[in-house]
């Protein structure tokens, strides 16, 4: 992990990637040859609904896959390095959290119940920073203050189910920048959070990647989120990427008939009952899912090439992406 | 005429660290036809204040009228005649339905305890009119939850809550469970119902983009009480309360060109003794001496009914 990288050149790059879950009922395609990048210093916004592949393209960057999942082909790239070639001591030691750091939706059951959110912090600390005990603490509440928490010598010393929900998910954050983490995977940080405490845990994330360096890839299923904070987001959509983009050309201009959908169902200022348009028939199950594009039994612009051929993500702008056979009939 | 009125009503809770005053003194009205949007942030007794409107729990205090009449003191069987009449939508449609009975059974049990069918041939129909009302076939009669998919079985809840034909519906968070495609999809059935049936809606939601879409007047709650009450497009577009102002700044909106600009500090305080006087008055930045002493009434300004010592 020598590799140095720059802002804005990739960290994170995802090659073709296919993956697989054995089940009673029968093999379930999760992943259908996924391309993504991410840059350093961007916050990179993952977005699609129940079941999209999301949350697995996640935990394969960590290696953290269940016993009954088998990757077909791609490639997972870190700082240039191929992470599915790693050993679990490996990724163990030289790349989860001093390289890429992971915070989950319900904080709760990412601490520990029995020690103090201070000590968990220390942990990572004494890890990879100092192993002076009062060193040590002294640049916990570095960290607990870099995350706006209030009073950090409290919160040191305060238990898990004594902090709320917000607070607890910005111990996970000084946890992370406590590791040094360049890459930080957010699985829907904010979804169990109310929207006041949701809005400031997103300054803090906004406020880190401007000091910092850091990479984010956030995953979520809101696009309202999506458009708050990131600068580019990669659309998903039954295991497969349909549309990448700059986050305002994905909202002024999408070209993807299911990016465009999506867009249509958020409630959002200007809209009334009305005006939703909704993407007909429902997610399709990914055990036999439908050939070629996975959208087509739902898109109204599918033709037979659709249903034969997957349609690879083409670049049609610098910073533009899709992946549909007609996009260039979408207005 | 209003189908709902409530007139200082009040639940409180007993816990090991005190009195939770979860509804405290709140008033408001449902306007026949409408749909009542309750918008606030957990703990604020959103979800209380719809089921002890419905009279699932006791009030403490106060009072409730359904269409003029006083329910507060109705016991189980005089209920009873009411329960048809008014209905509840739950957020978790996996535990709402029995995992052992089909949707037949689920929809057939309020059919036949008000006694709303004379023959098994006239339920079915009925069945399949409301089914259908709601996007559903025929063939799902036979189905169990667990064959559903999470949007069908919300519509399932729905069904079974509007095949008595009531005239009031809470629908506490009937989406939040949801995907947004499936979501848009329930607003839309939920709104023709409304149109079909001749219903009057309280829709509780923490999504505020949500209530802006779907209501007429909406109420705004901050740990057990009304901070501000009123038409839907006034408050959104001008918001007189603090909160309210906060609240609406804080909802990041689907468009990369609008960003939050003044987030809310701190956290909602614990509803076990809350703050004295205004409750909100530790995060307002308009803070003056008199709103950590008074608690404010709720009063009527702006076309509006608005809780704050600075429109007194």
């Amino acid at each position: 992990m020598s590799l140095e990288v720059k802002r804005g050149e990739p960290i994170l790059v995802i090659e073709d990637l296919e993956l697989e879950f054995k089940t009673e009922e029968g093999i379930v395609e999760a992943l259908d040859g996924i391309d993504l990048v991410v840059k350093k210093g961007e916050i990179h916004g993952l977005i699609g609904e129940t079941g999209c592949g999301k949350s697995v393209t996640s935990l394969t960057i960590l290696g953290l896959l269940d016993d009954n999942a088998r990757i077909r082909g791609g490639h997972v790239y870190y700082k240039g390095e191929d992470l599915l070639g790693l050993s679990q001591d490996d990724l163990r030691k030289n790349v989860r959290g001093n390289e890429i750091s992971m915070i989950f939706q319900n904080p709760q059951s990412a601490l520990n119940p029995v020690y103090t959110a201070g000590e968990q912090v220390k942990e990572s600390i004494v890890l990879y920073q100092s192993e002076d005990k009062k060193e040590a603490k002294k640049l916990v509440l570095d960290e607990l203050d870099r995350v706006k928490l209030p009073d950090p010598e409290d919160v040191y010393e305060k238990y898990p189910h004594e902090l709320s929900g917000g607070m607890k998910q910005r111990v996970m954050i000084a946890m992370m920048l406590a590791c040094n983490s360049k890459l930080l995977i957010a699985d829907e940080p904010t979804t169990a959070l109310d929207v006041s405490i949701q809005a400031q845990f997103l300054r803090v994330l906004k406020t880190l990647q401007k000091e910092t360096d850091l990479s984010i890839l956030y995953i979520t299923h809101d696009m309202a989120v999506v458009s708050e904070i990131c600068d580019i987001v990669t659309v998903m959509y039954a295991g497969q990427v349909v549309e990448t983009a700059n986050v305002n050309k994905l909202f002024k201009d999408p070209k993807h008939p299911y990016t465009i959908g999506l867009i249509h169902s958020v409630p959002g200022v200007e809209t009334s009952i009305e005006d939703f348009d909704t993407i007909p028939g429902t997610v399709p199950r990914l055990i036999n899912p439908p050939s070629g594009c996975r959208f087509h039994p739902r898109c109204e612009h599918a033709e037979e090439k659709c249903k034969k051929e997957k349609p690879k993500l083409e670049r049609i702008s610098s910073d533009h992406e899709v992946a549909c056979h007609f996009w260039e009939d979408m207005k | 005429m209003n189908i709902i009125e409530t007139e200082n009503l009040k639940k409180f809770f007993d816990s090991k660290k005190g009195t939770v005053k979860a509804v405290n003194n709140v008033s408001l009205q449902v306007i026949e036809g409408e749909t009542l949007g309750v918008v606030g942030e957990s703990g604020c007794g959103k979800t209380t204040l719809g089921r002890t409107i419905l009279k699932l729990i006791e009030p403490t205090e106060g009072k409730i009228y359904f269409k003029g009449n006083d329910i507060t003191d109705l016991n189980g069987k005089k209920m009873r005649p009411l329960r048809k009449m008014m209905n509840i939508v739950f957020q978790d449609p996996v535990a709402s339905l029995n995992p052992q009975m089909t949707v037949y059974d689920h929809l057939s049990r309020p059919l036949e305890i008000h006694n709303m069918v004379e023959s098994e041939n006239e339920k079915i129909r009925r069945m399949i009119d409301i089914l259908n009302t709601m996007g559903l076939k025929a063939e799902h009669m036979i189905r169990y939850p667990h064959e559903l998919s999470g949007g069908q079985k919300q519509r399932v809840c729905i069904a079974r809550a509007l095949c008595v034909e009531p005239d009031f519906l809470v629908l506490d968070e009937p989406t939040s469970a949801l995907d947004v495609s499936v979501q848009s999809k329930i607003l839309k059935l939920l709104e023709r119902a409304k149109r079909k049936f001749d219903l009057s809606y309280m829709f509780i939601s923490h999504d505020i983009n949500l209530v802006r879409a779907i209501s007429d007047r909406m109420t705004v709650m901050y740990l057990g009480k009304i901070v501000e009450n009123g038409k839907t497009k006034k408050i959104f577009n001008d918001p007189k309360h603090p909160y309210t102002k906060a609240l609406l700044a804080s909802v990041p909106q689907p468009d990369p060109d609008k960003k939050v600009e003044t987030p809310l500090t701190g956290d909602v305080p614990s509803p076990v003794n809350p703050p004295k006087g205004c409750a909100f008055a530790p995060r307002c930045s308009n803070s003056k001496t008199v709103c950590e002493r008074d608690d404010p009434d709720l009063i009527e300004a702006y076309g509006r009914k608005i809780a704050c010592h600075r429109y007194k």
